[in-house]
């Protein structure tokens, strides 16, 4: 079916020249669509562009009406739906014309990647132009099919990531572990918000297939329905809820002393996991069939029956990318396999959480540090006063005599005798930015043979090379002033760009017209250019030479 | 003639590149060049909001961006603007600039150099330097290809901004016009004595107004089309009286003397149909944003316009994947692609002179639900094909000759 966009505005002209074989003259608005359709008006005086009171149908090319000429506008055809409004109701058709969601309601919003659409009855927008409030929402799928009954008084979505380690009730939880939480992966828990009524803004559910769904629109005593309809979460059972995840809804509480407590709802047996609610500090998700309790100083692994993975208690527990979980207590750090058992008893100064299969680890605080694998091995030898985690294969560490890099065998890439290093970005680069002790400047060394691999220095280096693009850097002089340089040493572009971004796209440009060195016309040309961007000419303006870049 | 054009590429020091076949990378091709304008009705509503917007919309991807600095004209009242149009192209001598940019002049030295012209001719090196010295038929077919193919595909788009209020009509539809805030950041006028230039806004200034409206702003755009001139005597000019590698005060002068030469052929205009746009995915404080998605639209709308009209500014896509009869082409709905589309396969083919000819060997046909909506903020509104990165079609026929590198190019019936 041919995607037809239809509305009052576009059609000005009754059609005189098409060749359909029906009366014309009931019409005061014909126009062909192609593929043998018409959208046909009657009443106002669109020949005039005067719409108001004209309605719109549409007729096949014989003249069978397809839809009637009563609607004030057809909206654009999308995954073959399309909105249809008579007056200040709205519904649904398809592309058969078929009337897929009647045109009875005060508001709709778009179809979303899942097919589904909320709507909205007894709501209006003469308050709030372009937006619906009041009235109850509910959800169709693009069949028609009520997904969410029309009787709530608001919809939610699950968007916002509440923090990196699930939903907070200390922050100080957070500030006093940060350095470890930093390393840990993503452990989100989602958030919903309500839906604010804009006309055809569609439901956001890129985080779950889920609708939250409320009867009294004050966040108390919301449910949960998902894209089928069938209910995860019951209504009017719990206040604080978050998204669901592997068959389990987080939920938060507060108890009698104000402390947050936690379960977790089970949506297959439809009960709750632990047989009382727990005080924690953070809510999590479930992930990999386990969840972490976070209970001050008394952290717990527990699995889909709610029963402890281990017996220990831990002061907090990270989980890691290989689901190994890094555990501490009084003692120190320690590891645990998913199953609970344990790799490590907690002793040891400080794991940092996995970064590509590797746990930077003291043992002892002030000992020298290394790495361990997931199951509690030294890969690297503990030799280091300080390190980082891993990337693209290689760890910036601080030795006796200053930071240098490593490979994941420990080998030594980059000596140890730097103020700084900027940890590289691509997998065995040949180049690398280091910062020699008593210099403010930042130098670019030759990895195989660790000699300056040119002698310009820059303050600031914002992308590295490969980072960003193939064999070039993003360097500056101070914060506003950006160049290009090359592996060789080459200014590509002089850093007196006024920002990373705009000397990004002006290398994308040099790029596409051939051109391999910014030079002192190229500069000219620029500076001329932003100029003239913020300048308007009277077109009977002849404008002088010193406007025009050619 | 010929004479005059193998000397002037004997005299050039760098190396001229052989054109490749685009099988070698299956995006490269070569492009038209566009430059384009933006006429502003200062008289209207937005028109700050509009100005500020245009600048940020870029060339299409489809072709070079040959943008000059100069990128804004403004009138102060409605009608037809065309005749004053056509008189600031004259007046200006606008052909000479796009001349000048391809052979990247510099207007204070008049130096020049080919770097443009083999970049974008997609020129890989050869023995072309030998086939000029040698005054062979091929080096001078090369040179002649360089310019009908690429040089003479130079255009300039003047895009006329016409705000719609359509103020009755959202009232109708339950939204209204509402105003927020003041007008505030208009740069001061900046006087040059000797242009006329009129008030402008700093770059990222917000001068406007928030619009409370999901439907409310509309524009409705004519964009005119004109073409270079490349052809023997322009570009015979050029090469023995204009080019030059070092300062040369005789060439500078010569192509200041005669810039007149060089002209743009108008080829004809469009308009766009004034289309209700879409604001999903943007925020109603974000007016800007709705701006530019109206007027890119309506441009990209334009574009296709002329594109279907005219045939010299149709575009060439290249096939970047075939699997059996399925092959996949970087256009979607932003170049008009449809379900009632239909493409023809090009293959391009160099001949015995070494120019390059495209012999249609297929034909296909979009599937409907595989249409990439790379429009504007197709995402952000949540379009069907938003989250694809190419169009999917089919052959119709023997699929057995097209492979990844081809062209195709859409067939106007």
């Amino acid at each position: 079916m041919k995607k037809i966009l239809l509305h009052t505005t576009l059609f000005l002209l009754p059609s005189l020249m098409f060749a359909q074989s029906f009366d014309t003259g009931k019409y005061t608005l014909v126009n062909n669509l192609g593929d043998g359709l018409y959208l046909v008006g009657v009443g106002g005086h669109p020949e005039k562009g005067d719409f108001k009171k004209t309605k719109l149908g549409v007729v096949a090319e014989d003249g069978t009406p397809l839809l009637k000429p009563i609607y004030s506008e057809i909206g654009e055809f999308v995954n073959g739906l399309a909105f249809i409004r008579d007056d200040d109701k709205y519904g649904y058709i398809n592309e058969s014309f078929q009337i897929v969601i009647p045109c009875e309601y005060d508001g709709v919003g778009s179809f979303n990647e899942l097919g589904l659409v909320w709507v909205n009855k007894g709501g209006s927008t003469r308050n709030t132009p372009g937006k619906v409030q009041g009235g109850k929402f509910g959800v169709f799928d693009s069949q028609g099919r009520v997904v969410v009954p029309t009787r709530y008084s608001a919809l939610g979505t699950f968007t916002t990531s509440v923090s990196k380690y699930g939903y907070i009730s200390r922050n100080e939880f957070v500030s006093k572990n940060s350095t470890i939480l930093n390393c840990a992966p993503n452990y989100k828990v989602y958030e919903y918000s309500y839906i604010d009524g804009t006309l055809l803004s569609s439901l956001d559910m890129r985080q779950g297939p889920y609708v939250v769904c409320s009867p009294k629109g004050n966040k108390s005593g919301d449910g949960i329905i998902d894209a089928e309809g069938n209910v995860v979460l019951p209504e009017k059972q719990f206040d604080t809820f978050f998204c669901p995840s592997e068959g389990y809804v987080p939920l938060a509480a507060k108890d009698k002393s104000e402390r947050m407590v936690t379960n977790y709802f089970n949506v297959s047996t439809g009960s709750l996991v632990l047989n009382s609610w727990e005080p924690v500090d953070c809510i999590t998700p479930y992930v990999g069939g386990n969840a972490i309790l976070t209970i001050k100083n008394d952290n717990v692994i527990i699995d889909g029956n709610g029963n402890q993975v281990t017996n220990e208690r831990y002061s907090f527990v990270i989980p890691s990318e290989t689901g190994t979980y890094v555990t501490s207590n009084s003692n120190g750090f320690g590891m645990v396999d998913v199953k609970g058992n344990e790799i490590f008893p907690c002793c040891f100064n400080l794991i940092v959480p996995d970064s590509e299969g590797l746990f930077l680890i003291y043992e002892k605080a002030g000992a020298l540090c290394g790495y361990i694998n997931a199951s509690g091995d030294y890969v690297i030898q503990p030799k280091f006063q300080q390190g980082y985690p891993f990337s693209n294969g290689r760890a910036i560490v601080k030795g006796v005599a200053g930071w240098g890099v490593i490979d994941k065998e420990g080998n030594t890439k980059i000596d140890c005798v730097w103020q700084d290093v900027i940890i590289p970005t691509s997998p065995d680069p040949d180049r690398v930015w280091v910062k020699p002790f008593n210099e403010k400047e930042f130098i670019c060394i030759d990895t195989s043979t660790q000699a300056p691999a040119f002698p310009r220095g820059y303050r600031y280096v914002y992308s590295n090379f490969d980072q960003d693009f193939a064999s070039v850097a993003i360097v500056g002089t101070s914060s506003t002033s950006c160049g290009i340089v090359s592996k060789d040493g080459t200014e590509m572009i002089p850093p007196v760009i006024n920002g990373v971004e705009e000397v990004k796209e002006l290398y994308k440009t040099m790029l596409k017209d051939g051109k391999v060195l910014f030079g002192e016309a190229d500069l000219w040309r620029y500076n001329l250019k932003k100029r003239e961007r913020s300048l308007r000419y009277p077109v009977t303006t002849t404008v002088t030479q010193s406007h025009w870049d050619y | 003639m010929k004479r005059i054009l193998v000397s002037f590429f004997l005299a050039l020091t760098s190396s001229i590149l052989m054109w490749s076949a685009p099988g070698d990378n299956p995006l490269n091709y070569r492009r038209s060049s566009v430059y384009s304008i933006l006429v502003n009705h200062t008289e209207q509503k937005y028109a700050d909001e509009i100005f500020q917007v245009f600048t940020q919309i870029p060339v299409p991807d489809k072709y070079n961006d040959h943008g000059l600095s100069v990128v804004t004209l403004s009138v102060n009242e409605s009608g037809d603007h065309s005749a004053a149009i056509d008189e600031f192209i004259l007046r200006n001598k606008v052909a000479s600039r796009l001349v000048g940019k391809w052979f990247n002049r510099d207007p204070r030295t008049g130096i020049c150099d080919m770097e443009l012209v083999k970049a974008r001719g997609l020129y890989n090196a050869t023995a072309f330097d030998t086939e000029m010295a040698m005054n062979s038929m091929r080096g001078l077919s090369l040179l002649q290809d360089a310019g009908e193919d690429l040089i003479g595909n130079t255009f300039l788009l003047v895009n006329e901004v016409n705000y719609i209020d359509k103020a009755e009509n959202s009232k109708k539809a339950g939204t209204a016009l509402t105003v927020l805030g003041a007008i505030a950041g208009l740069a001061a006028t900046i006087a040059t004595g000797d242009d006329h230039v009129t008030s402008g806004l700093a770059l990222g200034a917000v001068a406007g107004a928030v619009v409370s409206t999901i439907k409310g702003f509309k524009v409705k755009i004519t964009t005119s089309l004109y073409q270079l001139v490349w052809d023997e005597e322009s570009s015979g000019f050029f090469y023995s009286q204009c080019y030059t590698t070092e300062p040369d005060q005789t060439k500078i002068n010569a192509f200041e003397s005669n810039r007149d030469m060089f002209k743009l052929r108008y080829i004809g205009k469009v308009h766009s149909s004034g289309n209700q746009t879409s604001f999903l995915g943007i925020n109603e404080d974000q007016p800007l944003v709705m701006i530019r998605k109206a007027c890119q639209r309506a441009i990209d709308e334009n574009i296709v316009d002329l594109q279907k009209a005219y045939e010299v500014f149709r575009v060439k896509s290249p096939i970047t994947a075939v699997d059996g009869k399925l092959v996949t082409v970087s256009v979607g709905k932003k170049e008009g692609v449809t379900t009632s589309s239909k493409y023809e396969v090009l293959e391009p083919r160099e001949k015995s002179d070494g120019r390059v000819e495209y012999v249609k060997v297929g034909t296909i046909r979009p599937l409907e639900y595989k249409i990439w909506d790379n429009r504007f903020m197709a995402k952000e509104e949540g379009a069907q094909g938003a989250d694809l990165t190419s169009t999917t079609f089919a052959v119709t026929g023997n699929s057995n000759r097209i492979y990844p590198g081809m062209l195709v190019r859409e067939i106007i019936r």
